[in-house]
């Protein structure tokens, strides 16, 4: 089993290194006789997508920016599992790694199916499950309330389920809220062991 | 009135920028002075930014036009805000009302739901008012064109942003009755049909110049392994 973690967690230089270390943990722990992989795609070469569309009709399943994403394709395509990790900014993906989620577009066909009782672009590879690992920002920084943190959590939690539906693929979120690793690393193991089951 | 018009698109050719020129026009002939201001460019310097802080502490209010991409704000919109909320400092007691309009190809509301629901956090992470967001569906075919040159695939657009400016300019959140007519689908035929029409289409491009949809460019091995 391969595990790919795309992190841009770095982004937060307090808390970070702590939650990655969390989550690189828990990996390496269900994943220990088979490989993690960790990019971290704040510091990676990834130029923002265009929407030239030359993925979908100029050269189909390609992407023609020749940059760090024509190997996080391949390694995507490999992967047993790919999980999203990023501190979580007014509910979505911080920047950095939205930046690389725009560019999922070759990971799909120009040609569209309903999903869900929705219209998609039907898949190219059969992509692994998804797991999205959410840093919100603490009580105290930035003015964020509680409440606050909640409602960036569940916002969270539903645009994971949402990219699931458009990468056609199961998934499970976990959200990183206080400052309390271990209330959070539960979370994450439940969230893994959802995933463990769909891959039975 | 001040009104600042924010085109969350880097398309030079965009649907985004037709959208906001066009809201841009109503807001206009309603008596309000609107200004359209252009998201930066990912590689942009950081003083990009000032002109927008610059208009920020002017405006009555604020729209964000933006396409969907996966669900989401593109990167370089997303990135905007969170420049601005690192710099909200400097605005000091500006607090524009603010509303935004997401827009994609896909008819579904739900498919703009997050990205209406990330406006909706940022203008609370500001502390500024959020006055609603509105979705429209369909919007692929008006390929960049002034929405009075899109024919049919602009006519919900051209129908309900008259009703969004007067919400805007009127300085009100936007009504149920604008939010509801906004999110109807802009298709008068079942998702099956118009799924088969657009594939076909497409299919019949790829026969013409031999391309291979389905090509699996990324699988195989990955280098360095």
């Amino acid at each position: 089993m391969k595990a790919l973690l795309l992190s841009a967690l770095t982004v937060d230089e307090e808390r970070g290194a702590v939650v990655l270390d969390a989550v690189e943990t828990a990996l390496r722990e269900r994943e220990r006789e088979h490989e993690v992989d960790v990019v971290d795609i704040a510091a990676a070469r990834v130029a923002p997508c265009t929407g030239c569309g030359s993925c979908g009709l100029k050269t189909p399943g390609r992407c023609v920016v020749n940059d760090d994403m024509q190997g996080i394709y391949r390694q995507i395509v490999a992967s047993d599992v790919l999980v999203l990790a990023t501190p979580v900014r007014f509910g979505s993906y911080c920047a950095e790694l939205k930046k690389a989620i725009d560019r999922f577009q070759p990971l799909m066909q120009p040609i569209y199916a309903v999903r869900s009782g929705e219209m998609h672009f039907r898949g190219r590879y059969d992509l692994p499950p998804l797991l999205g690992v959410g840093l919100v920002p603490e009580a105290a920084e930035d003015g964020a309330s509680a409440a606050d943190r909640g409602a960036e959590g569940d916002a969270f939690r539903f645009l994971i389920g949402r990219l699931a539906v458009n990468l056609d693929t199961p998934h499970a979120a976990a959200v990183f809220a206080g400052g309390d690793v271990d209330l959070a690393r539960a979370e994450l193991e439940g969230a893994l062991d959802s995933l463990q089951e769909v891959r039975r | 009135m001040n009104v600042l018009v924010i085109d969350g698109s880097r398309r030079a050719k965009s649907n985004t920028g037709a959208i906001a020129r066009h809201l841009q026009a109503q807001l206009q002939g309603l008596g309000a002075s609107a200004e359209i201001w252009r998201v930066p460019s990912w590689t942009a310097a950081a003083g990009e930014l000032d002109g927008l802080l610059e208009r920020l502490t002017t405006c009555a209010a604020v729209v964000l036009v933006a396409p969907v991409y996966l669900d989401e704000l593109p990167a370089v919109t997303q990135r905007t805000l969170e420049c601005l909320h690192a710099r909200r400092d400097l605005l000091g007691a500006a607090a524009p009302r603010f509303y935004g309009i997401a827009h994609s190809g896909f008819p579904e509301p739900l498919q703009r739901k997050a990205e209406l629901r990330t406006m909706e956090l940022f203008a609370g992470a500001m502390g500024w008012p959020w006055q609603g967001g509105v979705g429209f569906g369909g919007t692929s075919p008006i390929d960049g064109r002034p929405l009075e040159e899109a024919g049919m695939f602009s006519k919900q657009l051209r129908a309900c942003l008259p009703l969004v400016a007067a919400d805007v300019a009127a300085g009100r959140p936007l009504s149920p009755q604008t939010v509801a007519r906004c999110d109807k689908s802009p298709f008068r035929i079942p998702l099956r049909a118009i799924v088969w029409a657009v594939n076909s289409g497409t299919r019949k491009t790829a026969r013409a110049g031999g391309l291979d949809l389905e090509a699996r460019v990324y699988a195989g091995e990955v280098a360095g392994r």
